[in-house]
């Protein structure tokens, strides 16, 4: 076929389209990822003992979550589409990054030399790293399958914004279960949770959405 | 922003509203690009490949219009989806890879004037070639639009002297020419 050809079949009968609804369809897949998320939350970990929604502990790490999935969910909005030059978006992830940072820092300064460790670490393994991870998962496969089909033109880049957020998300989840509570905790491991899982999206994922 | 940018962005949203007649104006102008950004990426190898990269763009544009948001520049996203392709031709033939920067919007929307300047610049690299007589004749007559007698005087010769340097010098010319598409 000529392309002249081609161009007439595609605009005979052309009829009107409304314009998708791309953060309505973001957002459902989300929320849906979220309450999968929290079901496998109560089925594998449960929540801690001490569980209250309200609880300044539960509720300071949820905000966390908010937070970090604000500041990502504008770039996972534009690397969702067919997009190019990605930079403004960047800019809430940098603020988020270096507040946290800057906190950590803070912390870490007046926190007694000899209970930094136990601060850092909470006497165990980060058991976060992989937990916040599982539990983006249904988070995750929910955002990719919204996201396939709306044409992402740099995948590897919207494979690691939905890791990202679904991380994000997935710590606003952990927060009923995860039995740390120190600040130096939060900062170091959550983020390095969260950035574990945009690499893992961006080598994954990015896989998934070539259409 | 470009200078395609209104133009084709008011043929977009006609066309989102359902005008055939827009619609086509669109994609006949948008694969006119698309054609000469292809050809300039792909170095003119292979023309086939050209048109087909053509027609998938054509045709993911046209799946995914109702995806366009009309408060963003329309010319970046076909660039978007145009390199995506493109990309996408090179991954599949893994000794081809080129890279591609992901802002170039200009460089799909200026695709025409670069290939003009590269024809005119390789004239002057051929031109450099001949021995001076004849390459200026050549300059002067044919790419200047001088006529013979302009030309003699501007150089100095006689008018006989014009006539018989652009004839060798066109000659020497194809020559050349002929010689650099021997592989």
């Amino acid at each position: 076929m000529t392309t002249d050809d081609l161009v007439a079949d595609l605009s005979r009968g052309l009829s009107a389209v409304r314009p998708s609804r791309h953060r309505l369809r973001l957002a459902v897949a989300a929320v849906a990822g979220l309450a999968l998320s929290m079901i496998l939350l109560l089925l594998i970990f449960g929540v801690r003992a001490d569980f209250s929604p309200t609880s300044g502990p539960v509720l300071l790490k949820a905000v966390y979550g908010l937070t970090a999935a604000a500041a990502t969910a504008p770039f996972l909005l534009e690397v969702s589409r067919p997009s190019t030059s990605v930079g403004r978006e960047f800019l809430p992830i940098w603020i988020f990054a270096a507040l946290n940072v800057l906190v950590g820092i803070l912390v870490m300064v007046l926190t007694p030399l000899d209970l930094r460790m136990s601060a850092w670490t909470s006497d165990q393994f980060p058991e976060c790293l992989y937990r916040i991870p599982l539990l983006s998962l249904p988070i995750a496969m929910a955002l990719t399958l919204a996201v396939r089909g709306l044409g992402a033109t740099r995948l590897a880049l919207a494979g690691s914004a939905i890791g990202a957020v679904s991380g994000s998300l997935a710590a606003i989840v952990y927060a009923g279960c995860c039995p740390a509570d120190s600040i130096l905790y939060v900062v170091s491991w959550y983020l390095a949770s969260v950035l574990l899982c945009a690499a893992a999206g961006a080598v994954v994922l990015s896989r998934m959405l070539k259409w | 922003m470009n200078r395609y940018e209104p133009e084709l962005h008011a043929l977009m949203m006609k066309s989102l509203a359902g005008e055939e007649f827009s619609y086509n104006a669109l994609l006949t102008k948008l694969s006119s690009l698309f054609r000469s950004f292809f050809r300039h990426k792909l170095f003119g190898h292979d023309e086939a490949a050209v048109e087909d990269l053509v027609q998938e763009t054509l045709l993911a544009i046209h799946l995914n219009r109702h995806r366009y948001d009309p408060g963003r520049p329309f010319t970046a996203w076909v660039y978007a989806i145009a390199r995506y392709k493109m990309m996408d031709h090179f991954r599949r033939q893994p000794a081809g890879r080129v890279f591609v920067p992901v802002d170039d919007v200009e460089g799909l929307f200026s695709a025409e004037t670069a290939d003009h300047s590269d024809s005119s610049r390789d004239i002057e690299t051929l031109l450099t070639q001949l021995p001076e007589k004849q390459g200026g004749a050549i300059r002067l007559v044919k790419l200047e639009q001088l006529s013979v007698q302009e030309a003699s005087e501007r150089m100095g010769i006689s008018e006989a002297d014009i006539k018989v340097s652009i004839h060798r010098g066109l000659k020497k010319l194809m020559s050349l020419v002929s010689k650099e598409k021997l592989p």
